[in-house]
């Protein structure tokens, strides 16, 4: 059993939204919809001003608040490797997941809509198969490509290497090594939902 | 080369977000459940009365056509009842199903004489369907107040506040039916519950108001929208004048002169009820999360 997890340094992130646009294009997302949106946020006046750049996900939970609001049972936490997945056929659209993440990472896809309104191109039409309308959608750490060995899109995609990826409960792993030698954050520890991405300042 | 600047100081908190997922249809929702059930109790333990419990079951069920209103897929409504161990949307859908099948069935055995041969039978149903009133009164707060995402719901005051403001709704709306269709008496005795309970309702929302004005940094913003923010006008104006203050100042004078008890009971009705419904937005909507650092 493993437990996958992030860790984001943010003293790398220059918030180019690599990792955003990755993310859209490896999952076809719907429109309006980020699994990896990059906050950011201007401190100071010019011309000491400064901008600070917040990378997030879905933090996979090791206590998912989002699994115990649920009442239909349709989000599930993978026991092979913690990655915390909603299924589609199972949702009935409560929204109760989304109002119970501290972090905002799930999304309500409402209706098929391209980028163009309800003019649908062939390549969306494509995509949108994944996605049922009426359904609670958020990141799945990649897991079809987890699945074949590979690292989440929006971590190869980085061009600065500010997301690390890796096992928690693998001494060994580097972001477990990362985990020992740097103080880490995990964001909204007050909910305690024990995420498994952690940030380094 | 300098050290990076600290990120997590107070100047790099990304700032609040309020709620928008819950809303009016779900307000709506709370509100007739509440308003259903503690009406039910009512008509049913207080003064046995048929056309209290069957508006009682009309509301539960305009209640649920609310929350199917708002559902993503209404047709997988049955499988709400899935999550029974963590969640509370599954134990309050539960607690609907069963108050709706047993208030029914009490309903007409009592109504028609079903049951000559039990005589308790009737009262057996009622009891299960009061007890699945009373969850369904409280599931809306306790499924609140089970998010530590939102600071301001996760507190043991929402599910009393609920809890306190479905029985006052509840003869709010008998206050109506009496209206129409009670004696003076009733009327009476039903408006001097309703200086027990509007007491009760003040001292629940003021300690908790108290608590959100004394609490982190989300509950202070939800604190100033109810209090000075976009919520301000139905909290202050709505909740608390209109729904509370005034008609318990309306009932204790009729009750103290003996005079306009039926017009009293009209009039504090539709207030207590525009309080109540709006209680439940204004807890939802001052519903903020707390920056992610």
């Amino acid at each position: 059993m493993a437990r996958l997890g992030m860790v984001i340094d943010l003293a790398r992130c220059v918030g180019c939204d690599a990792c955003t646009v990755a993310c859209q294009t490896e999952n076809g997302t719907p429109p309006g919809i980020q699994y990896a949106p990059v906050f950011r946020k201007e401190v100071g006046k010019f011309p000491q001003a400064k901008v600070f750049f917040l990378p997030t996900l879905c933090m996979h939970c090791d206590d998912p608040p989002c699994m115990k609001a649920c009442p239909t049972s349709a989000i599930s936490k993978r026991k092979k490797d913690g990655i915390v997945l909603v299924d589609q056929d199972k949702c009935c659209g409560s929204k109760a997941c989304i109002a119970a993440c501290p972090y905002g990472a799930l999304h309500f896809y409402e209706k098929k809509s391209g980028m163009y309104g309800e003019k649908i191109t062939e390549p969306e039409e494509q995509a949108l198969k994944k996605f049922t309308p009426g359904t609670a959608q958020k990141c799945t750490f990649c897991s079809h490509r987890v699945d074949r060995g590979l690292e989440p899109a929006c971590v190869v995609t980085c061009p600065t290497n500010c997301r690390i990826f890796g096992d928690l409960d693998n001494p060994e792993s580097r972001v477990s090594q990362l985990l020992r030698e740097r103080n880490s954050v995990a964001l909204r520890p007050d909910a305690g939902t024990d995420p498994s991405v952690r940030y380094l300042p | 080369m300098s050290r990076p600047a600290n990120v997590f100081s107070e100047d790099y908190r990304i700032g609040f977000k309020e709620q928008q997922v819950w809303s009016l249809p779900h307000a709506l929702e709370f509100f007739l459940l509440g308003t259903g059930a503690g009406l039910y109790l009512f008509s049913t333990w207080f003064r046995p009365y048929f056309t209290g419990q069957l508006v009682s079951m009309l509301a539960v069920v305009a209640a649920g056509m609310s929350l199917m209103a708002d559902l993503g897929r209404p047709e997988r409504l049955w499988r709400t009842f899935s999550n029974l161990g963590v969640s509370w949307i599954s134990r309050g859908a539960l607690s609907v199903f069963f108050f709706l099948a047993a208030a029914t069935v009490g309903m007409a055995l009592r109504q028609f004489h079903l049951s000559p041969s039990l005589p308790r039978l009737p009262a057996i149903f009622e009891a299960v369907a009061s007890l699945s009133a009373l969850v369904a009164m409280l599931y809306p707060g306790l499924v609140l107040s089970s998010y530590a995402s939102i600071p301001s719901w996760n507190s043991p005051m929402v599910p009393l506040l609920f809890l306190v403001y479905s029985w006052l709704t509840g003869l709010a709306a008998e206050w109506l039916l009496f209206f129409f269709s009670g004696t003076r008496d009733e009327l009476g005795v039903s408006l001097g519950i309703g200086l027990f309970l509007l007491p009760c309702a003040l001292i629940c929302l003021l300690t908790h108001l108290g608590a959100m004005a004394r609490g982190g940094l989300a509950v202070r913003e939800g604190f100033r929208l109810l209090t000075r923010g976009s919520l301000c006008g139905w909290f202050l104006g709505v909740v608390l004048t209109a729904g509370l203050l005034l008609p318990l100042l309306l009932i204790g004078s009729a009750i103290i002169t003996g005079e306009f008890i039926q017009l009293t009971a009209l009039v504090s009705s539709i207030l207590v009820l525009a309080g109540g419904f709006f209680l439940r937005y204004c807890i939802l909507k001052a519903g903020v999360y707390p920056p992610l650092f």
